[in-house]
């Protein structure tokens, strides 16, 4: 049975490329367009992994981060944050609140499969 | 990149113009902005389907299904072999049954030869009943006893001689039939030998002009894979460089943020704007490295490849 992954971006072209590289690798994939409209659709609901943006309307990444983080459902589901963020003020924030990896946007559909392919739960 | 303030002077018509003139440019930016975010996500999702279509067109089309296509002939040409094993085992039969029907016609030579050898003792046999006979007559009554065996001896070598002919009918009658049956069976062999021949050249032509056609679908299927997987990552590459989409949506983003804060300003009496202070205010809305850069003064990175850090 196919791994689901959940992609939380507020831009509708990187949900479709982030998504796309994903269906390709065989993933099931669930779409959500910020921190919130993510928490509604989880629901309790098992994701295998979770690719999340930062700078998002409504709820953004690090506070979605820190929402599951307290939910026992999604304490120990991995998340890759993906970003145009570059700091390192920034990446420190979501190591602190439990991201398994930071990617810097633009991303190459092959690195994010490598990085989804160590981190995914089996 | 930090400017002197304007002559004080003048001032009151920068205020003036940038009032009216700054919501122009955060509208028209963020206009841009929304119109470039529509048609990069247009586009996105078309290349998108582009490589799911292109994926699935070079997995039918592929070498998997031409390859199991020539499994097909193969097992094809093998069966139409067999085939023609079969006929070739049909004639060497036909050939043994040709050898039976000539040995059975070297013994209907025999017993003929030997129904006539019948015939020819029934001959004698009569001839000699006739003489015993004759001496008999010529005993008068003392013969009289003899003549009646002579008379029944004749009558038996009759009936010899008749079935001895009746024999020698029939053998002929049989060994008439089996030449005929040699003769039309000879040529029925020699007939099934050219039609296995002919089946034999016509299948293995069949077989040869499939075997090509199929070697050059198989290379129109190689070059169509080699060219789907190309366009593949040409696709894939696009999409990399759609992403840009997203880092200037950010960027406008930040900077439509400032013009509105700073036109916030300008409406409200004079606050002492410090320039210092509002330029590290704008860099902390800086999402990405270029921002940086460029706030430095510096030349803007440059680069797709995926910054990733585990953690």
């Amino acid at each position: 049975m196919a791994k689901t992954i959940l992609i939380i971006d507020d831009s509708v072209s990187l949900r479709q490329v982030v998504g796309i590289t994903l269906a390709s690798a065989g993933y099931d994939v669930a779409e959500a367009c910020d921190g919130q409209d993510a928490l509604a659709k989880l629901n309790g609901q098992k994701v295998h992994l979770m690719i999340c943006d930062v700078n998002m309307p409504h709820m953004d990444g690090i506070a979605f981060l820190k929402a599951i983080r307290a939910h026992p459902a999604y304490k120990f589901t991995p998340v890759i944050m993906l970003t145009t963020e570059a700091g390192e003020d920034k990446k420190k924030e979501g190591q602190a609140a439990g991201a398994k990896a930071w990617v810097v946007k633009p991303f190459k559909p092959e690195q994010l499969l490598v990085a989804v392919s160590k981190l995914i739960l089996p | 990149m930090v400017r002197d303030h304007p002559p004080e002077k003048i001032r009151p018509d920068i205020e003036q113009v940038a009032g009216a003139v700054v919501p122009l440019w955060a509208g028209q930016t963020t206009q841009a902005r929304s119109e470039m975010e529509t048609a990069i996500t247009a586009l996105t999702g078309r290349f998108s389907a582009m490589q799911r279509d292109l994926k699935a067109a070079v997995h039918s089309a592929g070498l998997d299904s031409n390859r199991s296509l020539q499994a097909t002939i193969e097992g094809g040409a093998t069966a139409l072999h067999g085939v023609v094993g079969d006929l070739e085992a049909g004639a060497r039969a036909r050939n043994e049954v040709l050898t039976k029907i000539q040995d059975l016609a070297a013994i209907t030579n025999e017993l003929r030869a030997m129904s006539e050898e019948v015939a020819a003792i029934a001959n004698q046999t009569n001839l000699l009943a006739l003489n015993a006979a004759i001496e008999a007559a010529h005993a008068r009554e003392l013969g009289r006893g003899f003549a009646v065996v002579a008379d029944e001896v004749r009558k038996l070598s009759m009936r010899s001689g008749t079935t001895g002919n009746a024999i020698t009918e029939k053998v002929a009658w049989v060994n008439k039939a089996l030449m005929d049956t040699l003769t039309a069976t000879q040529a029925f062999a020699a007939n099934d030998s050219e039609i296995v021949r002919k089946a034999d050249v016509t299948i293995r032509k069949v077989v040869g002009d499939i075997q090509e056609g199929v070697g050059l679908l198989s290379n129109s299927a190689k070059r169509f894979e080699d060219v789907g997987a190309h366009l593949g990552q040409e696709i894939s590459d696009t999409l990399v460089h759609l992403q840009f989409q997203d880092r200037v949506g950010q960027i406008l983003h930040s900077v439509v943020a400032d013009m509105e804060k700073f036109n916030h300003h300008l409406e409200q009496p004079s606050s002492g704007l410090k320039v210092d202070l509002w330029l590290a205010e704008f860099a902390k809305t800086y999402t990405t490295a270029e921002q940086a850069a460029i706030h430095r003064g510096e030349q803007s990175p440059h680069g797709t490849d995926s910054d990733i850090t585990f953690f």
